[in-house]
């Protein structure tokens, strides 16, 4: 999907304006340097700590993930200019693309939550988290434990409790 | 741990903080209750990130108020059980709400007299926002000292919402005056008085605006009528200009009431497109404009062109009984659609609109997301429906109502060309009489489906395809999908010259457009209806499909004593079935007025009205009800009816009940039988509720002990 950044080996020679990430699993992306420093404050901060030529270690982000991420920013930078969501520059083509990468299956989704909270890359996590809202809402209780792998620990009483606590906030 | 492993990451793993993140997104209260239920970490993050509560059911004891909602910033308590009581016991003890709510920011509470606010607002000093709520008579007390309690504890207070408070002009005034530093904090007032019926004069408004130099929101009813003493005019804009010149949000209504229309005509209103120019030039932030008025403002257009250029940010506009808005006699554009970057625009009551004015403001305003036009009389359906192929790429929501030469289908059509985009619409349904306006098809209609348009619908394709009757209609949605709007345009204005000439003129063009139309996004609906009126043949009138239609709010007006007996097969809520998501339902009959009891000979009284209206709602997959029963005025009864409660509790799926009304507490006990129901509430939410709780209608032992009844039933969730 998004590997157009990725090349083998670390040898690269260093292209003008482009950066090298390393996943967490070994895997080298070759990426705008302007693109993703423009949405990912880590990212940022490490080339301004010159880690210029070296490769950047993101030892707790997958490739996938990266590569769905370095995609992202990519997309936004040149559509967006890294604008927010409520300005006039977030037209219809990003829009259609945040709705597609939100199309992404369960563990993707959490990946790339990790991966867009470790990068730093706000409109990321803020488009990844409101996924995740929108798939709790109007779930029942079993279905949320089920969709999201969380198991119960509520002794029966303490179960009870809780009903008595929630019929106080009535929907 | 590394992403892409064999079992992913999971929600557990994420950090804490952006699980907080995700939970603070939820906003819907029957998720998020399911979500503390999932497991103890879920529960303690979701009573932390937890920021609205409505308190509901009987607060008998204020002990009993929750303590695990630490960070509710905005509490509801106006919604308290018995509706409308005031809260005798917080009042009494207010000090247990302080403990468990510390963070509240934002109150709503019913303010029924001046104690609820004397022993609540001193328990948040830094209370920020504060809505009052009062549909009872105002007590009788010196002016002022319904606010007073509120202002003096929270110098804080940013915003007061006076919206749905009944309490007198003179009370707000004096108020202000007595706290100038309280008042000079506020940014946003809201004054529309519940139902008051008399307006701010111009020395009240100045008065109050200088109290407030910082408002940047204001909503007031103001007297316009120049025949008034102190009547609001360009000195009191321009006065109120000068004391707050960084208002972004202005709302100036006339509140005296529509049906004395004749009356308004009389006069114009003294305020003057001169005096509008020197507003709009004292107010340069101005985003939200409404100046709804009973009284003409004539040759208005170049007043607004100054609003263009002197308000570049003016995003939402409303105008009332505002003449020459838009001449649009030559090609360049006037008046108001020289104010480019509008959102929002709602014209009513402008008796020159015309089409061409129309398509001068979809050429000018591209960026209209929301039209309303209500009383306009010269607009047709053709104009209506330029604007709306012109602007099909931003209108999400349109409103028509009182236009003479629109009706239900008529409107239905001319918004043809944004089916498959509009989100919320408001059509009255007034449906053309066949007896005066024979719908005459065109002449080289089929003869088989001569006068027949009911029949038509659903049998779309043969419609669609008839090469003889849609080979233009064909055409020009092909175009428009290839070129966009203007292409489209100027299509249309081809045909329709030519649909006039075929039918000789003056006769309906309905034949031209298939039957079968899917509203694909359309998620609200609204709908007003006059007493006696039928629903039934909305299908019929172009609203047949609406896959996601989620929420109707139909409202029936007027005098069912004068209307004739209806058949038997009722108002036609049955038909809605062809809705399959739809779930929220509000039924507004509050303005149909009837007999009570006393129906003479002949008349059906109000309990046969209710069952006329209900009828068939047992069908409906209802998931909430906002249920306003009919009235008779002369003994100020609005209350639910034995039919009416059979019907109700024949919708099993409810889950919300809203009586915006009384009733007997032996027909609540109905209610009981309804396995989904879990909340139910009477709310006299009208001006004046009724004071004397204590005569035949629903009493405050009568209620809790229903509602004791209602909690004691488990509910699966």
């Amino acid at each position: 999907m998004a590997t157009t950044g990725a090349s083998d080996g670390a040898s690269a020679a260093k292209k003008e304006g482009l950066v090298t990430l390393m996943s967490g699993d070994g895997e080298i992306f070759e990426v705008e340097a302007a693109a993703v420093a423009a949405l990912s404050v880590t990212i940022r901060h490490a080339i301004e700590e010159g880690f210029g030529d070296r490769p950047i270690p993101l030892p707790i982000v997958g490739a996938r993930a990266l590569a769905l991420a370095v995609e992202y920013c990519r997309k936004h930078h040149s559509l967006g200019g890294g604008a927010g969501e409520d300005s006039a520059a977030y037209d219809d083509e990003l829009r259609a693309f945040d709705h597609n990468l939100a199309k992404v299956d369960r563990d993707t989704l959490f990946d790339l939550i990790e991966a867009a909270n470790y990068l730093e890359i706000e409109g990321l996590l803020n488009l990844m988290c409101r996924t995740v809202a929108e798939m709790m809402k109007g779930k029942s209780v079993e279905e949320l434990r089920r969709t999201f792998d969380v198991s119960n620990d509520y002794t029966p009483e303490e179960e009870e409790e809780v009903r008595r606590e929630v019929s106080w906030a009535l929907d | 741990m590394v992403a892409g492993a064999e079992r992913g990451t999971q929600m557990q793993d994420l950090p804490e903080p952006v699980v907080v993140q995700v939970l603070s997104l939820v906003r819907d209260v029957r998720s998020r209750n399911a979500m503390s239920l999932v497991c103890r970490q879920w529960r303690s993050l979701e009573r932390q990130t937890r920021r609205s509560l409505a308190l509901r059911g009987h607060a008998r004891s204020p002990w009993l108020i929750p303590t695990f909602f630490p960070n509710v910033a905005h509490l509801d308590l106006s919604l308290l059980s018995p509706w409308g009581h005031g809260h005798p016991s917080f009042q009494a003890q207010p000090q247990p709400l302080a403990l468990a709510f510390p963070n509240v920011a934002s109150l709503t509470v019913y303010a029924r007299d001046p104690s609820a606010l004397r022993a609540l607002a001193p328990l948040w000093p830094r209370l920020r926002r504060a809505k009052l709520v009062r549909w009872h008579r105002r007590p009788d007390h010196p002016p002022g000292s319904d606010l007073a309690p509120l202002l003096a504890a929270c110098p804080a207070l940013e915003a007061l919402d006076l919206s749905e408070f009944y309490c007198w002009t003179d009370d707000v005034a004096p108020a202000l005056l007595a706290h100038p530093a309280a008042a000079a904090a506020l940014t946003r007032l809201d004054l529309l008085l519940a139902s008051a019926s008399d307006g701010f004069r111009a020395s009240e408004l100045s008065a109050l605006s200088a109290a407030c130099p910082n408002l940047r929101h204001l909503r007031a009813p103001c007297v316009f009528n120049p025949r008034f003493l102190d009547f609001v005019g360009d000195a009191a804009l321009l006065s109120l200009a000068a004391n707050c010149p960084r208002l972004s949000l202005l709302h100036l209504l006339d509140p005296s009431a529509r049906d004395h229309d004749a009356d308004a005509d009389a006069d114009d209103a003294r305020i003057t497109p001169a005096g509008l120019e020197a507003l709009f030039a004292a107010l340069p932030a101005l985003e939200d404009l409404a100046l709804d008025l009973r009284h003409s403002v004539r040759g208005a257009g170049p007043a607004l062109e100054a609003l263009a250029r002197r308000c570049p940010r003016i995003r939402a506009l409303r105008l009332g009984r505002f003449h020459g808005i838009c001449n649009a006699a030559w090609l360049h554009l006037d008046g108001v659609a020289v104010c480019g970057a509008l959102q929002s625009l709602c014209v009513q009551d402008c008796p020159d609109l015309t089409d061409s004015a129309l398509a001068a403001v979809a050429r000018g305003c591209r960026r209209l997301s929301s039209f309303e036009i209500r009383g306009c009389p010269l607009v047709t359906e053709a104009g209506l429906r330029k604007l709306a192929a012109a602007l099909r790429s931003t209108l999400k929501e349109v409103r028509i109502s009182s236009c003479a030469l629109l009706d239900a289908p008529r409107s239905l059509r001319a918004l043809d060309p944004l089916r498959d985009r509009i989100e919320r619409l408001h059509v009255d349904c007034v449906w053309p009489d066949p007896d005066h306006e024979p719908e005459v098809p065109p002449p080289h209609l089929p003869p088989d489906e001569e006068g027949a348009p009911e029949a038509a619908n659903g049998g779309s394709e043969v419609d669609e395809f008839d090469p003889e009757d849609h080979r233009s209609a064909g055409r020009k949605k092909r175009r428009c999908s290839e070129e966009g709007g203007d292409e489209y345009e100027y299509e249309f204005e081809f045909e329709f010259e030519f649909d006039h000439a075929a039918n000789g003129g003056g006769v309906d063009c309905a034949y031209t457009y298939p039957w079968y139309r899917e509203w694909d996004r359309l998620r609200y609906l609204s709908l007003w209806l006059p007493a006696g009126e039928v629903l039934t043949p909305l299908g019929n009138a172009g609203l047949g499909s609406c896959p996601e239609l989620e929420e109707i709010c139909i409202k029936i007006e007027g005098d069912c004593r004068s209307c004739v007996r209806p058949a038997d097969q009722g108002f036609g809520l049955s038909s809605l079935v062809q809705y399959p998501k739809l779930t929220k339902m509000k039924l507004d009959c509050g303005e149909a007025i009837g007999y009570a009891l006393t129906a003479p000979s002949g008349q059906m009284d109000l309990s046969l009205w209710e069952r006329f209206y209900l009828h068939g709602i047992g069908g409906l997959n209802l998931y909430e009800l906002d249920y306003w029963p009919p009235q008779d005025r002369e003994v100020n009864q609005r209350s639910l009816s034995l039919p009416a409660t059979g019907l109700i509790q024949g919708c099993t799926t409810l889950r919300k009940l809203f009586i915006h009304g009384t009733t007997h507490e032996h027909f609540m006990r109905f209610f009981l039988l309804m396995p989904n129901l879990r909340d139910v509430q009477l709310r006299e939410d009208y001006y004046p509720a009724p004071e004397n709780d204590m005569s035949t209608e629903m009493r405050v032992d009568s209620c809790s002990r229903f509602e004791e009844a209602l909690n004691s039933r488990r509910i699966p969730d």
